[in-house]
């Protein structure tokens, strides 16, 4: 995981993650769902950065956010950072000291739903590959 | 003699009508049954989130009156449209999704009070919008379910 005491700005080459807590955010043809990057009342969305963690850290803090909202972790959907700095959105470095350094922000939604529905579409056709499943057991996220 | 008994008297012609009507009567009942999947969709969505969701913080349950809009919605879709793929939102709204491929489809969000909220992404064009829903669906939306399947 990123070093706690000296988290880097998110470079736009970076991998974010995506974690999958809803099985109808997917689709059957390996893509995910405009509403997986829908923020609804708030305008941010939680992402976490593959820098720097080995895939059972990325897969370890899924299933703690999972099992901190009462939900299933079905899988994580990787997109770009330059991918989501698009319109009124950045990324920003947003660590959950002192468990989850690695985690980050899509910032700058709109309130209106339309205007989240329509970055939300953009942001599901960029991400890149199919979505992963999570592994029952901790392993390689591919 | 009006010109369409004259035609109807002809043998051929009686065939080629009664052919057609069997076509657009098994059409529209394909249809039907395609359309009672979708209704059928809906009411699980709304059922399923009234379940899962009224004990997470943050998530709202569908109400009935968004369920009954998302089913006058499907219901009102003209003869012939595809019908979308049904989802439920955290926050309480219903969602209805045509789907061609990522950069060619339209999603509509039916919220409380018959209010809809959607955008398209067909290749770079990205339009959106909301409006009322009342007894007939916008024709934007279904200019748009159009082309997301290439009309």
């Amino acid at each position: 995981m990123i070093d706690p005491n000296n988290v880097p700005a998110v470079a736009d080459n970076e991998l974010l993650a995506r974690f999958i807590l809803h099985s109808n955010e997917t689709r059957s043809d390996g893509t995910v769902k405009p509403k997986l990057f829908l923020p609804y009342s708030l305008v941010e969305l939680s992402v976490n950065r593959h820098r720097e963690a080995a895939s059972d850290e990325t897969w370890q803090v899924g299933r703690d956010v999972a099992a901190a909202r009462g939900k299933t972790l079905y899988g994580i959907s990787n997109i770009r950072a330059s991918s989501c700095r698009i319109e009124t959105l950045n990324v920003a470095a947003k660590p959950i000291l002192p468990s989850n350094p690695n985690h980050a922000d899509i910032v700058g939604y709109p309130q209106k739903k339309e205007d989240q529905i329509s970055l939300a579409t953009k942001l599901a056709a960029a991400t890149e590959g199919n979505w992963v499943k999570a592994p029952s057991v901790p392993g390689d996220i591919g | 003699m009006n010109h369409s008994s004259f035609v109807g008297m002809s043998p051929t012609a009686q065939f080629l009508e009664r052919t057609q009507g069997s076509i657009l009567e098994r059409y529209r009942q394909a249809f039907t049954v395609s359309r009672q999947d979708s209704l059928d969709s809906i009411f699980e969505v709304w059922q399923a989130a009234d379940e899962e969701w009224k004990v997470v913080e943050g998530e709202q349950v569908i109400s009935e009156n968004v369920m009954e809009t998302a089913c006058r919605f499907v219901q009102t879709l003209p003869l012939g449209f595809r019908l979308p793929s049904v989802t439920g939102e955290p926050d309480g709204h219903i969602n209805l999704e045509w789907y061609r491929n990522p950069r060619n489809l339209l999603t509509v969000s039916i919220g409380p009070e018959n209010r809809l909220y959607w955008a398209a992404l067909i290749g770079s064009e990205d339009p959106r919008g909301s409006c009322r829903f009342v007894d007939r669906i916008p024709k934007t939306l279904l200019y748009y379910i159009a082309r997301v399947f290439g009309a």
